[in-house]
């Protein structure tokens, strides 16, 4: 054995205080804090996205695999239950085009606005990376803001909503997913119209806080974004209500149903709180 | 050895920034994760594997920057608590020290560190986490991705003595 530095020296144990000491700060930092990327993260995060597609063909590959396996295992019972739908489905079918002509007329006679606040731009990506650690649940897309995406926008799975950006680079963003911790969005039950804040706990089902009209929320309810605080578009499918043990109205997310692959972003405007010449033009004949 | 050895190894540059090097490329994979029969399962602990087999021979002061640095781009890469990984990590490398295992390494030694590293990890992860949010870390997670780590445990030992017979002499690593 040759011999050299002790490993338990001065050097040695003044360096590994100063490690743990600075990392202790750093974690004390976070708390309260907002969770803003900085420029160093941001930059971290887009040199890992080419690396972590590049490693994530294979698992891909692994995931497809057990899927069509697992798909192939129930198609019988699927079959069944898709022919069911279907009968269901071609009613509602000839009376949603019985209505929506009916809503074409009324909006012709009345002259609404019709234009939706959902943009009809959407900017396809990929979800690089997927964080489900013990206290964050968040994506890594392979776009950033040279593809228009900008902080606060929507990101949609073909199931439903999936969460919002939270910090972009030039061709990667981070999206903080509706079930991570920090999640709060404005929803609404679009059977009742009653309002609620969906609340993420880093559970598979985020529970309803501030709930506005508690009798008019049901098991089974669809639940939307309703556009309440500007955030978000109206309408955008979030979930179903459920009840939990305790008697706690939870939703049970639209985008959890399937692994999340690709998404795509939706570049909306976020509505901009009135500045003071603004109401000042208001006020001023 | 023991702790407190008077007769500690040679501590050299090379295999702590080869370890240092493939601390940071698992920082980067642990941003991924695999999606199995609808469960989801993340990388998170894939760092761990690295610390668990660090050289015994490495460069103290080298080790101690590149595990705090690592840690730290980690945390940025995954987008978690900034500081949290780098705590984690050189938490572990300094209580779990590498010239406390039995060299070469051994199967049971590799076994009893990883248990020890992740028992400790999981430790440190939920009370800061729980010092920043104020709730339980969600356990589930854990166990999760303490199973897809213990999965590619044998192979970063594999990698581990590839390395080391390729590219220096196996007695610089410490086994």
């Amino acid at each position: 054995m040759r011999h050299g530095q002790h490993p338990n020296s001065g050097w040695t144990r003044i360096a590994l205080f100063a490690a743990i000491l600075i990392s202790s700060l750093l974690v004390s930092f976070n708390r309260g804090a907002m969770r803003d990327a900085s420029p160093l993260a941001i930059g971290a995060q887009g040199k890992v996205a080419p690396l972590v597609e590049f490693l994530s063909v294979p698992l891909r590959g692994v995931e497809g695999y057990f899927e069509s396996f697992a798909d192939r295992s129930r198609a019988l019972e699927d079959n069944k239950a898709l022919k069911e739908e279907l009968v269901v489905l071609r009613d509602r079918q000839s009376r949603y085009d019985n209505l929506a002509m009916k809503v074409a007329r009324y909006e012709t006679i009345l002259g609404v606005d019709m234009e939706t606040d959902v943009p009809l731009k959407k900017i396809a990506a990929r979800s690089v990376g997927e964080t489900d650690g013990p206290f964050v649940r968040s994506l890594l897309l392979n776009v950033g803001a040279k593809d228009g995406v900008d902080i606060g926008n929507p990101v949609m799975s073909v199931e439903g909503l999936v969460g919002h950006v939270i910090n972009v680079g030039p061709h990667t963003s981070r999206v903080l997913r509706l079930s991570d911790l920090n999640s709060r969005i404005a929803v609404a039950s679009a059977q009742s119209d009653a309002t609620a804040i969906l609340a993420g706990d880093n559970s598979r089902l985020p529970r309803l806080a501030f709930i506005n009209q508690r009798e008019n929320w049901t098991v089974g309810d669809r639940v939307i974004s309703s556009g309440d605080t500007g955030a978000l578009p109206r309408g955008l499918m979030v979930g179903e209500v459920i009840i939990d043990k305790t008697g706690k109205l939870r939703v049970r997310l639209a985008s959890h149903s399937a692994a999340i692959d690709w998404v795509w972003v939706s570049p909306y405007k976020r509505l901009a709180a009135p500045t003071e010449s603004d109401m000042e033009a208001e006020v001023t004949p | 050895m023991t702790f407190f050895d008077t007769h500690p190894p040679l501590r050299r540059i090379w295999p702590a920034i080869t370890a240092g090097i493939a601390l940071f490329i698992a920082g980067a994979i642990a941003v991924g994760g695999v999606n199995v029969l609808g469960v989801r399962a993340g990388f998170g602990f894939i760092p761990l594997t690295i610390i668990a087999v660090w050289p015994r021979q490495a460069n103290t002061l080298l080790s101690i920057l590149f595990v705090f640095l690592a840690g730290v781009f980690t945390d940025w890469a995954t987008g978690g608590l900034v500081g949290q990984s780098a705590l984690v990590f050189t938490v572990i490398w300094g209580v779990l020290r590498p010239e406390l295992r039995s060299e070469p390494y051994s199967l049971v030694s590799i076994i009893l560190f990883w248990l020890a590293t992740c028992g400790l990890a999981m430790v440190l992860i939920g009370v800061t986490g729980w010092f920043v949010y104020g709730v339980r870390p969600d356990f589930a997670s854990f166990g999760r991705q303490l199973v897809v780590a213990t999965i590619c445990l044998p192979l970063i030992v594999l990698l581990r003595g590839v390395l080391a017979g390729r590219l220096f002499a196996t007695d610089d690593w410490g086994g």
